[in-house]
């Protein structure tokens, strides 16, 4: 049986790669900015009485139509109208657009890819929407699956993660 | 990053691991250590990853996202009220202002330096240079490092916009009419949307002119 790999073992291809952290309600969370197309400040958005829950609607951004997602709403947190950070951020999935609200961008990060720690296990089967770790403890932020949060309705549970994502966050 | 996930396509994940990855020592969680390392794969964007189909007709995919014409990712971000932009990848991040160090006898542009985990940068008011009222720090004031390959320089600005990408098409050259030395500063005008206007900055102008003179206004 084989002792893990040291963290350093995976220096030697440590590309760095680029984040787009932003807050939802009290928490920070980062997507690869190679998904992000635009941030635009939110819009009206077009109820689609068929749409999966979490889709609260679709804007027409030059002409495309894409899907928003509020993400406090998909977190289960209380609704609050859209503040002056508030952001739409227009992300790819598979080509595809998706609208993400967001209650403030925060920061464009450039990290070694080994900063990036896999999530800690959680109980349960709930979406796997968060699928790591970054930062310090004092400044964690949990590294978001997009797909998967778009592919269930189930409720996510935020707090749980954020509380595991503390506790387990060793080298 | 591991192999290309050619299985994406699979609900179920691939049974083998990684090849980088040992097998998985029994880990007192219930997720081997492999498998932790592949969900943080989905993390990262591959045009042909599998998505959900969210049963939008009308979400069509973007013609563009399909045949990726030449746009070029700018950041944008406020400087008196005006916004201005310049290419994503000189970009290094965007801090909110440290404490600022002043730099005696420096010209009006250069407010000093700061310090980034351990780093040394020098900050500038990318306002001088342009001839732009100077405006009071707010909440939204942020730091924007960048870097063109000789070590990083922050600029001030007084708000971040977001991401825009412009294709050639949405970028006219520099308008006449500018000062002569305003003018060589920006590498033309960006239209977004057509009815954003975005000025954007010839960083390695500015950063050489912050660098040489030392003239005052």
């Amino acid at each position: 049986m084989r002792p893990p790999p040291p963290p350093e073992a995976a220096g030697a291809r440590d590309e760095l790669v680029q984040l787009c952290a932003f807050r939802v309600g009290g928490e920070e969370y980062a997507i690869d900015i190679m998904r992000i197309r635009e941030i635009v400040p939110p819009q009206k958005v077009t109820p689609v009485p068929r749409a999966p829950e979490f889709i609260e609607g679709v804007v027409n951004l030059r002409g495309a139509i894409v899907p928003v997602v509020d993400l406090r709403k998909r977190f289960g947190l209380p609704a609050t109208p859209p503040g002056r950070t508030t952001k739409l951020v227009i992300a790819l999935v598979a080509r595809r657009l998706v609208g993400l609200l967001v209650d403030r961008v925060a920061e464009v990060v450039r990290l070694p890819r080994s900063e990036l720690k896999p999530a800690p296990s959680m109980p349960g089967k709930g979406p796997r929407i968060f699928v790591g770790v970054c930062g310090p403890p004092e400044k964690l932020r949990l590294l978001l699956d997009i797909k998967a949060l778009l592919a269930s309705t189930d409720p996510i549970p935020v707090d749980e993660v954020r509380t595991l994502a503390r506790g387990d966050d060793r080298p | 990053m591991t192999t290309p996930r050619k299985s994406g396509r699979r609900p179920a994940p691939p049974p083998a691991p990684p090849p980088e990855a040992p097998p998985p020592a029994p880990a007192p969680a219930n997720v081997p250590v492999a498998r932790k390392a592949e969900l943080l794969e989905r993390f990262f964007y591959r045009p042909d990853e599998d998505a959900p189909d969210l049963g939008l007709d009308e979400a069509s995919p973007l013609p563009e996202a399909a045949a990726d014409e030449e746009r070029t990712e700018y950041l944008s971000f406020w400087l008196s009220d005006e916004e201005h932009a310049v290419p994503i990848r000189l970009v290094r991040e965007i801090q909110k202002p440290p404490p600022i160090t002043e730099v005696p006898r420096a010209a009006a542009h250069v407010l000093g330096v700061i310090t980034l985990r351990g780093e040394v940068i020098p900050v500038f008011d990318p306002r001088v240079r342009l001839g732009l009222a100077r405006q009071e720090p707010t909440r939204d004031t942020r730091v924007m490092i960048v870097d063109l390959g000789e070590g990083p320089s922050a600029l001030v600005v007084d708000r971040v916009g977001g991401v825009v990408r412009l294709a050639p098409s949405e970028i006219e050259p520099t308008p006449h009419g500018l000062g002569a030395a305003e003018g060589e500063l920006l590498a033309g005008v960006g239209r977004s949307g057509g009815t954003r206007l975005l000025i954007l900055l010839d960083l390695p102008a500015l950063l050489r002119a912050a660098a040489g003179r030392t003239e005052r206004p």
